[in-house]
């Protein structure tokens, strides 16, 4: 049967391009509530990651005092190990007693006599340059924010002694005999004279001593 | 079966998938009548749902009224089960008209429509852009090149502002048809069953009646005929001087034409006499649509290669005067009948109308016309 419709095209027309336009608003207006929702998303996340490294920033901070003050602190116990080994350098070394022993191992006979005896321990401060041996020195390092102190601190050990011997040979088998002795770094004999007595000549002599220190390097 | 075989088969429509139609949707005079079928493959459609609301006012009225139109049709839409809202109307009445117009087609000339625009130039008033037109061609007459087609004319902004009306009540307009097609539809499906081949249809309305003639698929003519029921009840009126109300129930009571046994009351009162007299008010108004029921005759049988009208039916506001039919099928000398209970050619299983097909429901004969576009009657 043939069919009639006295719908005009053009009313159709218009009809299918405003349901055309409906339907791209309907999607235009779906796309934009997603859009704004993931913005939603995205800004609270961006919110939390933001509080995140803010956090992560307060706790970083606190990590960098907290590394300040050990560093401060490491510095201070350098300080302090150099001024404990400083100490233990001063204490270290041989005893009197053993002195005294080393001294009368290296007299042969009795031509040898002190008239004075004295004994120094103490640290040095030695230019850097002039370090010769590794032992016995120990390096100041300066507290933070202060200018760097390049001295150097050696802990010395010696002894002068004045006495009198019957010759220079006498002597020199004296000062020999030290040389000999381990614990005896250096012996420089300072000066010598003769003194004449009424029953002979004796030679007078200055000896300095230096005894090796048993403090580690720091 | 491969995966893409299965997928493909579940796009694929299944046999016994129900079809639903559109809704045919008629806005009568004092009431709107909504008709659904559906069909399962390979069986006749049946009534899926139907309504029939009443106009509170007039048609006029409700027609200028977008949110009470909405209103009913959503009433009506929820009274049943309906499905979707596309739906197919009817223009109503007085909003539009038809003209038979003989066209031949220039030399060679394929153009149809260009060939009845022509033809129907000076026939309309104004610009012919003005105006929406449609038309259906009648079979070609056998002894000339010329042609015969049914034209559908209607104002342009009238056909708009119906359409806008619809679309506001959320019905999604597929087709805008006339009365006379949809009653041309479902007397196409009766005859399926009657084997009638050229029906004539008298539908008779509030101020005039229409005469819709129709062989097979075919839609001859459709004619307007100035005699309506207005007319024939105010003559009653003037003829008895009594009111109209009381004139209108009269005729619905008492009817124009006895008929023994039907109305307990009128046999024991004895009303002959009265029957009489209606008869005789009425005779000279009623004789006037039997000429233009000849008229068509004739025109059916020039048509037709003089087989004739081969059934009449009547609808309307006249059909349901009690004996309207036997007075026309006494004056006119050819036999008239109500039309059938349209709703009894598509009875759905749970419904009553297959038992039925004596129920008189004219006023439903176009909405069910128009539910039955694009439905195959055989499934």
């Amino acid at each position: 049967m043939a069919e009639l419709d006295l719908i005009p095209e053009d009313y159709r027309d218009r009809l299918k391009r405003r349901a055309a336009l409906r339907r791209y608003v309907i999607v235009f207006a779906v796309l934009n509530v997603a859009v704004f929702a993931a913005g939603g998303v995205f800004a609270e996340l961006a919110a939390h990651a933001s509080a995140r490294i803010s956090e992560l920033k307060s706790q970083s901070a606190i990590t960098e005092q907290q590394q300040t003050q050990l560093e401060q602190l490491t510095s201070k116990q350098r300080e302090y190990e150099q001024r404990w080994s400083l100490l233990r350098g001063l204490r270290a070394g041989a005893a009197v007693e053993d002195i005294f022993r080393i001294i009368d191992r290296a007299m042969v006979d009795n031509d040898v006599w002190f008239e004075n005896w004295s004994f120094r321990r103490a640290g040095v401060v030695v230019d850097g340059e002039t370090r010769g041996v590794e032992t016995g020195y120990f390096v100041v390092v300066p507290a933070a924010g202060q200018p760097a102190d390049t001295a150097d601190w050696q802990v010395e050990t010696h002894m002068v002694l004045e006495g009198r011997a019957l010759d220079h040979q006498a002597l020199s088998t004296f000062v020999r005999a030290l040389f000999e002795q381990p614990d005896i770094k250096d012996v420089s004999v300072q000066k010598t004279a003769l003194t004449n007595y009424a029953n002979g000549r004796v030679v007078s002599f200055d000896l300095t001593i230096v005894l090796n220190s048993d403090v580690e390097r720091i | 079966m491969s995966v893409l075989a299965r997928s493909a088969a579940l796009f694929r429509p299944r046999s016994s998938a129900a079809i639903v139609g559109p809704i045919g949707i008629d806005v009568a005079l004092e009431a709107v009548h909504l008709v659904q079928l559906q069909a399962v493959a390979n069986h006749k459609p049946v009534v899926r749902a139907k309504a029939s609301l009443d106009i509170n006012g007039t048609r006029r009225e409700l027609l200028q009224q977008p949110q009470q139109f909405r209103s009913l049709i959503k009433r009506a839409l929820a009274s049943d089960r309906f499905h979707g809202h596309k739906a197919v109307l009817a223009l109503p009445s007085g909003m539009f008209r038809t003209i038979s117009i003989n066209y031949q087609l220039a030399g060679g000339e394929k153009d149809e429509p260009a060939a009845i625009l022509r033809a129907m130039k000076g026939r309309l008033d104004g610009d012919l852009a003005n105006y929406v037109l449609d038309y259906m061609p009648v079979r070609a007459r056998s002894k000339s090149d010329e042609k015969l087609a049914l034209v559908a004319i209607s104002e342009r902004d009238k056909v708009v502002d119906f359409l806008e009306l619809a679309r506001k009540a959320g019905l999604d307009v597929s087709a805008l048809e006339i009365g006379p097609l949809a009653i041309s539809r479902l007397t196409s499906a009766i005859s399926e069953d009657s084997g009638a081949a050229t029906v004539l249809v008298v539908n008779s309305g509030r101020r005039a009646s229409y005469l819709t003639l129709i062989s097979g698929n075919d839609l001859l003519f459709d004619q307007e005929v100035a005699i309506g029921e207005q007319s024939l009840v105010q003559h009653i009126c003037d003829t008895l001087d009594m009111p109209e109300s009381t004139a209108r129930q009269l005729l619905l009571r008492t009817g124009v034409y006895p008929r023994g046994g039907d109305d307990p009351l009128s046999d024991a009162l004895d009303e002959t006499g009265l029957f009489d007299t209606l008869s005789e008010i009425l005779k000279p108004q009623f004789l006037k649509l039997v000429d233009e029921i000849k008229r068509a005759f004739l025109y059916a049988a020039s048509e037709t290669r003089g087989r004739g009208v081969t059934e009449v039916y009547l609808l309307g506001s006249i059909a349901r005067w009690p004996g309207a039919e036997e007075m026309l099928s006494r004056l006119s000398g050819s036999q008239v009948s109500k039309i059938p209970n349209p709703l009894a050619l598509f009875p759905s299983e749970d419904d009553d109308t297959r038992h039925s097909a004596e129920h008189f429901a004219p006023e439903i004969a176009v909405a069910t016309g128009l539910a039955l576009r694009g439905m195959k009657l055989n499934g």
